[in-house]
């Protein structure tokens, strides 16, 4: 009976290493659109990464690693039947942070060069941010004008 | 002893089983979600970008009535004539819903007869045109229903007529005449200005 309750709490202890192989978790999500405010034509309008309408997303993984992060960006906001909105992107524009779900304190980076974070710690999340500012000529028919922007992280 | 054998077979199979579920589990978050090469594990996700241009806003002209006052003749005494904002000249300001606008004109503009005087010859003159009373607005109404006062310099928010936000304003006004005025056309301006 006694070398049952062994093998009994033995069994245990390696489910439990099972349990922790089976939780490894890379994963992204988008927490918000990037919505610019209504303008007239003829003036630009800006969001900051601190603007609660700038995109968010947010990586996390609870192994070690390395992580890269690159945008593919318009450089136009579409309309059907509307000439385009030309749309830029730069330094000024786009951030990260690890741990904190707070823009104001991140870290600036250019959306146009791939990112690299090396030596991420084991559970991080990161978070990014991403503004931009909308060129709408004068002139410009008045409507909605959209385009989609891709993130992609690679872990490693 | 038996009992305790067979104990032990049983539990190295639900471990062998545990251990199997979490690899295909990994497995398969890997072929929905990512594309990975040897360890390194790629994902992507998307976001919309939109932005909403706006109407401008605008002015023009509406209606037929003018502000003409017609014919007057001179005398020695002081004149004055008025064409009601109901009778006078009718503005039309369109621009997106809930925009909101700010009126500003002439209060008081002079007429003058020089372009008459030059080319016919006679005596140069001039006729005081105040806007009185003050101009009032209808809204999205084309129609002369429930006028409001507007201030030089008030404010008003654009009401939405088929998608469209408009405003109409009606100005009327007063001259007067001096004695013995200097006849001729006379001409002048008013302007309206809406900000926004």
């Amino acid at each position: 009976m006694k070398l049952f309750q062994i093998i009994i709490l033995s069994a245990i202890l390696v489910i439990t290493i099972s349990s922790n192989y089976g939780m490894c978790q890379r994963s992204l999500s988008k927490l918000n659109d990037i919505v610019f405010d209504n303008v007239f034509a003829g003036t630009d309008s800006e969001v900051l990464v601190t603007d609660p309408n700038a995109a968010e997303f947010y990586i996390y993984t609870n192994t070690p690693s390395h992580l890269t992060v690159s945008f593919v960006l318009p450089t136009v906001l579409k309309s059907s039947g509307n000439p385009d909105i030309p749309v830029t992107f730069d330094m000024s524009h786009a951030s990260y942070r690890k741990t904190t779900n707070n823009p104001n304190g991140s870290t600036y980076f250019n959306p146009g060069v791939q990112l690299v974070l090396s030596g991420v710690a084991n559970k991080t999340n990161v978070y990014v941010w991403l503004g931009g500012v909308a060129h709408p000529p004068n002139g410009t028919p008045p409507a909605t004008y959209t385009a989609t922007i891709t993130i992609t992280t690679t872990q490693y | 002893m038996k009992f305790a054998v067979t104990i032990i077979l049983g539990m190295f199979l639900f471990l062998n089983t545990s251990f199997s579920q979490t690899e295909s589990e990994e497995a398969e978050i890997d072929l929905s979600a990512a594309s990975g090469v040897g360890d390194a594990i790629q994902l992507s996700v998307t976001a919309n970008a939109s932005l909403l241009v706006l109407k401008g806003v605008s002015i023009s002209v509406s209606g037929s009535n003018t502000l003409a006052f017609g014919d007057i003749f001179t005398s020695n005494i002081t004149q004055t004539k008025t064409i009601t904002n109901q009778n006078g000249q009718k503005f039309l300001v369109q621009g997106n819903s809930g925009t909101n606008v700010i009126i500003n004109y002439n209060t008081s503009v002079n007429l003058d007869n020089s372009l008459w005087a030059l080319q016919f010859g006679g005596t140069q003159g001039t006729i005081n045109f105040s806007v009185n009373p003050l101009p009032v607005q209808t809204l999205a109404n084309s129609n002369y229903i429930s006028p409001v006062t507007i201030n030089n310099g008030g404010s008003v928010v654009l009401t939405n007529s088929g998608g469209v936000g408009k405003l109409y304003l009606w100005v009327g006004g007063k001259i007067t005449i001096n004695p013995n005025q200097p006849i001729g056309d006379y001409i002048g301006y008013i302007n309206i200005n809406v900000s926004y």
